[in-house]
């Protein structure tokens, strides 16, 4: 038998209103009542369902809406020509266009927490419950890295997300906004609950994700007032409106580097604006900024012999020029940027031979830019590592190369620890290829070990790229290429 | 992609004890909020275990086993102040959950016909309480009573959605059965 008392006291625990005393009170009531036990479990059941009732007929608003036309439709056409009704009815028309803007802001609002999983290699599922009605799906995938891409699948509000150890996905929304995620990453998708009316907002609402673990790169669009994205760690929250960052999460940390804009990163109790370039660090349960540490005297002195002809800090982020991924054939599939909205496949002559190139224009701190892939490079290193030539039509106005190491690197073993600098270095040497053609032989560096060699057909410059590595992935941090007056040959790491 | 078979099987099992899971997790949870994340962590990890399930045994004792081992996590997570059971209590009301469901798809069906039928100023604290997620001192101030009778008129409302339930489905069953 349930006393009034304990109704009472079930009911207060569940509105969040009973003391600490009662709260042990229930808590000592209910191991010794088994009826009470099975009561306060039904009750709480009971208001999971309300919750669950009244969301599916918010979902049916049709009957309502026609029923209000219906009582509309009975005004007497005489009572129109009263003044006071023409002055309720144009302040009625107001308030049903503003409900009806609303309601569209709302449905604005919901298409743009819908997820697109636009890409996913290795293992990846997707979980998803709603309803009475079910509504679980799984996304499993597995097989070769090359295999991976899928159907774009829409991933609602409450889908979780789990990559096994060979995992990527990345996932789109409507407008623009992009994530990747890595291996072993586990997330839930989500969407704040919030609700606007014009400019006035009562709680944030607009795109959620709850990560647990693993690292996800996120490149926001711009995002609405009051609709600001907000990615949680069971550390901190990190409330986004448009920038471009990197959140990693482990047991007991959770690191976050942004690349562009600023993002307010916070735990139950400090927060921090972190901006473009800065990394800020929750480690048991204290936030506070990473100082980045100056790049070492490596890369200075590899670097000192002749002018800047080019440095990028990637403050506007990586994937500034381009995306490449990898077809199924092992090559590199170019792909449009927002940045770099003009790339094509060309066709060049090489050495007698047709070989296709992509050909990529796109905006650089020194003018116009126009680069040609020319091949990818064998590598040692689990990365994809793939050149280009540069032309740049600026002032500079000469020919160089460059690199890239896609967002896909996989650490080496002579990576450093994450959160140290690691060096990657490119140096061209003047020589011919099989048919006589003059080119550069190329070598890339890994602090210091050969890693990759390959040819180009142009003349020759040093490429310093540093990179930091956060949690078994790379993050561009300053690209700096300067002339080189003799060319130089470094000794391997072996 | 798992085999469509499987998906099926676990449906089948899966949504008779979904309602009890999340009560479970709401009442040892308290906040909606954090029921929810993990009612769909432990929803994942039942889909993702579901192979090492004997289907002979009680999914839902099952099923709570794992929820009250993802309830622990969240409890550590959360180890901030907060009001919590104790661990013996935890354990109980996961064993109770077990216990074989309660027809709840059919409550489920008859509490939207009962919530239908409180009176409009009633329904409003409902909804301000479950949709809105409202506290009951932000209700009072809402409909202008004290938080003391809003309590009170929560612990009716609750009373009589029960109630009404109850008799909804007890009036089903003798249609059908002619007994009671």
């Amino acid at each position: 038998m349930i006393t009034t008392e304990q109704e009472a006291l079930t009911s207060r625990y569940l509105d969040g209103t009973a003391t600490p005393e009662e709260l042990a009170r229930l808590d000592g009531a209910v191991r010794e009542n088994l009826e009470l036990a099975r009561y306060l479990h039904q009750m709480a059941t009971q208001d999971a369902m309300i919750t669950q009732a009244l969301a599916e007929m918010a979902a049916t608003p049709a009957e309502n809406m026609a029923n209000t036309r219906g009582r509309v439709s009975t005004v007497a056409p005489a009572v129109w020509q009263a003044w006071w009704f023409r002055s309720v009815a144009a302040a009625a028309a107001l308030v049903a266009c503003v409900g009806g803007v609303n309601l569209w802001q709302g449905r604005q609002a919901q298409k743009a927490v819908v997820a697109t999983l636009v890409e996913a290699r290795g293992r990846v599922e997707g979980f998803r419950v709603q309803g009475s009605g079910g509504g679980v799906f799984s996304v499993q995938v597995s097989g070769s890295p090359e295999s991976g891409v899928l159907r774009p699948t829409t991933l609602k509000p409450g889908t979780h997300l789990t990559l096994g150890p060979d995992g990527y996905a990345k996932l789109a929304y409507a407008d623009g906004t992009l994530v990747e995620l890595q291996k072993n990453t586990s997330l839930t998708l989500g969407a704040g609950q919030g609700t606007r009316f014009f400019w006035l907002v009562n709680k944030l609402r607009g795109k959620r994700i709850q990560l647990d673990t693993g690292t996800l790169s996120a490149r926001v669009a711009k995002q609405k007032v009051g609709e600001a994205m907000a990615l949680t760690t069971p550390h901190a929250t990190a409330t986004v409106l448009g920038t471009m960052l990197q959140l990693a999460v482990t047991t007991n940390s959770s690191l976050l580097s942004v690349q562009t804009g600023q993002v307010a990163f916070a735990t139950a109790t400090q927060q921090e604006i972190v901006s473009a370039g800065e990394s800020a660090r929750v480690q048991d349960g204290v936030l506070r900024k990473v100082v980045e540490p100056p790049p070492p005297a490596a890369a200075a002195r590899v670097s000192e012999d002749g002018a800047i002809l080019f440095h990028d800090s990637f403050a506007e982020g990586f994937g500034k020029w381009h995306l490449y991924t990898k077809r199924g054939d092992g090559s590199m599939q170019p792909t449009t940027t927002q940045a770099c909205p003009d790339i094509r496949v060309v066709t060049v002559e090489r050495g007698g031979k047709s070989v296709p190139v992509a050909e990529l224009v796109g905006k650089a701190p020194g003018g116009p830019r126009v680069g040609m892939v020319t091949e990818t490079v064998k590598t040692k290193a689990d990365a994809y590592v793939f050149a280009y030539e540069y032309t740049y039509d600026g002032p500079l106005r000469r020919a160089m190369e460059g690199l890239e190491i896609g967002m896909q690197c996989r650490v080496t073993p002579q990576a450093r620890p994450p959160g140290e600098w690691n060096q990657v270095r490119w140096e061209c040497t003047r020589t011919t290829d099989a048919q006589g053609n003059p080119c550069l032989a190329a070598k890339l560096y890994f602090n210091g070990e050969l890693i990759a060699e390959t040819t180009f057909l142009s003349s020759g410059e040093g490429v310093d790229v540093m990179l930091e590595v956060i949690e078994g992935q790379f993050r561009f941090a300053n690209v700096v290429i300067r002339e080189m007056k003799k060319a130089r040959t470094e000794t391997s790491g072996r | 992609m798992r085999e469509n078979l499987e998906q099926d099987a676990f449906l089948r099992y899966f949504l008779p004890a979904q309602p009890s899971l999340r009560g479970y997790l709401l009442a040892v949870l308290r906040d909606p909020v954090s029921a929810n994340d993990v009612f769909q962590e432990v929803s994942s990890v039942l889909w993702r275990k579901f192979d090492e399930f004997d289907q002979s045994r009680n999914f839902a004792a099952w099923a709570m086993g794992i929820a009250k081992m993802q309830v622990r996590r969240q409890r550590q997570r959360e180890a901030r102040s907060r009001l919590v059971f104790s661990d013996e209590t935890v354990d109980l009301l996961a064993t109770v959950a077990g216990e074989s469901p309660m027809d709840e798809d059919a409550r489920l069906a008859y509490l939207a016909g009962c919530l239908n039928k409180l009176p409009p100023n009633h329904k409003n604290v409902v909804a301000l309480r479950f949709q809105e997620r409202a506290s009951l001192a932000d209700i009072a101030v809402r409909i202008g009573k004290n938080v003391a009778a809003v309590e009170m008129l929560m612990v009716r409302l609750r009373r009589a959605l029960r109630k009404c339930v109850d008799e909804s489905m007890k009036a089903v069953r003798v249609a059908q059965t002619g007994t009671v």
